[in-house]
């Protein structure tokens, strides 16, 4: 197939190099990371995140295909944020890259849903029975994605600092943050 | 459509197997079929509706045993076949030139117009919102039922949700409706619903589901309205 569309004119190698230099290193939770740490040090920033993530990540230079309208979901003491699209693959690419292939896998897509806590404690997540959990199935053109809660002890951190304990499960809701030093989740 | 791509809250498929330090692409030919995917958008083949149902109509015992880029894989040729873009036999013919000569790779190839067209497409679109001229029928915190009959084609009325009774918890304006979208019969815009069903509503009342809420994305015409009382009833059933 690749060898027809290329003797067609509707592809090309330079066309694949574009997208490997976008997705394999420009695009990826780095930049959603640089989205939460500054949310979790700009009160107003995190005001304009949530009232509209797709401005709110403009903002940072960030945007792009797969993330046109971009809702992004605090998680708190009392509810958890966990997102999922059970009918195929959503994800939001601008700010979290492509997704790992347990994202689109049947297990994650069929049981989240159904037993959130389990899946979870599978990624080593244990969600207290009195923490609601909301899971977010992105069957239409929105794209959520969870804006973590901030780790005790890290008052003192930059903003890199904090963008550094930003992992891309924490932003899809099956990690936290990381702590400082100790956990390595 | 009925069918297997369907996952939310189908049992029987174990733990999720996550791989350490995954990479974005797990062979060059995964790389070169999503771009594919994007140059032959771009090129007007598909809109992401229409790839979406491609992909569903794939064999259902297939699509559980392969992976993702393969479901894509299995679309762009469904439909570059038969759009005429590309000969079945040709195709055929090709693949098989490459199984017997399986050193030779396609050589480099450069169209600076394809990869500026596909630069402005990564930057983003006007995605699928449109404006349309009449009223959303429901407003946050009303109650509604999804429309139980299944679908013969797309759709994105999820099955786990189908009959179900939620309550409204965001509204995002008029979309692109999938289900004309995917076959080519206009955009038909209507009004979509980020639509909250309990754990409990959904799935039997135990402790797999507690205190748990699924959210998802449900079109107008996917909804009827449910007085309160009936809510109440249907939640007590679970």
């Amino acid at each position: 197939m690749e060898s027809l569309l290329v003797e067609k004119g509707l592809l090309s190698s330079d066309a694949v190099d574009l997208v490997s230099a976008v997705y394999e290193n420009a695009v990826g939770p780095k930049l959603g990371a640089k989205v939460v740490a500054r949310a979790w040090t700009d009160p107003d920033f995190k005001a304009r995140l949530l009232a509209d993530g797709t401005a709110a990540c403009r903002e940072l230079g960030i945007s792009g295909m797969q993330g046109e309208e971009m809702i992004v979901l605090e998680n708190t003491d009392d509810v958890h944020n966990m997102i999922v699209c059970t009918l195929c693959s959503c994800y939001p690419w601008p700010v979290l890259g492509l997704p790992p292939n347990w994202y689109k896998d049947p297990a994650y897509r069929s049981r989240v849903v159904r037993e959130p806590r389990r899946v979870a404690a599978e990624f080593g997540l244990e969600l207290p029975m009195e923490v609601e959990i909301r899971v977010w199935d992105s069957s239409a053109e929105l794209r959520y994605w969870v804006l973590p809660q901030r780790p005790a002890g890290t008052d003192g951190l930059s903003e890199d600092e904090l963008a550094a304990l930003v992992t891309r499960d924490s932003m899809v809701g099956v990690a936290q943050a990381l702590a400082t030093s100790s956990r390595s989740t | 459509m009925h069918g297997v791509h369907d996952l939310g809250g189908v049992e029987g498929f174990g733990p999720v197997v996550q791989e350490p330090d995954e990479p974005v692409f797990h062979d060059d030919w995964e790389r070169v079929v999503f771009t594919m995917v994007q140059t032959l958008a771009i090129h007007g083949l598909f809109v992401s509706d229409k790839f979406r149902y491609g992909v569903e109509q794939m064999p259902a015992v297939r699509y559980l045993t392969s992976t993702y880029y393969e479901h894509w894989l299995f679309s762009l040729t469904k439909h570059a076949i038969d759009a005429g873009i590309v000969d079945a036999d040709e195709l055929a013919d090709r693949t098989r030139y490459y199984r017997e000569h399986p050193d030779e790779v396609v050589p480099p190839s450069s169209r600076p117009e394809l990869v500026d067209r596909l630069r402005l497409m990564i930057e983003g679109d006007e995605g699928s919102r449109r404006e349309v001229t009449g009223e959303a029928r429901f407003a946050v915190g009303d109650v509604v039922r999804v429309l139980d009959h299944a679908s013969v084609t797309h759709t994105r009325r999820a099955r786990y949700v189908r009959g179900r009774v939620g309550t409204v918890l965001l509204t995002h304006g008029a979309h692109v409706f999938p289900d004309t979208s995917a076959l080519e019969m206009g955009e038909d815009p209507e009004f979509v619903y980020a639509v909250e069903f309990l754990g409990d509503v959904l799935w039997q009342s135990d402790d797999r589901s507690a205190n748990s809420r699924v959210i998802i994305d449900l079109w107008e015409s996917y909804l009827e309205p449910v007085d309160h009382a009936t809510t109440e009833r249907s939640r007590s059933v679970g």
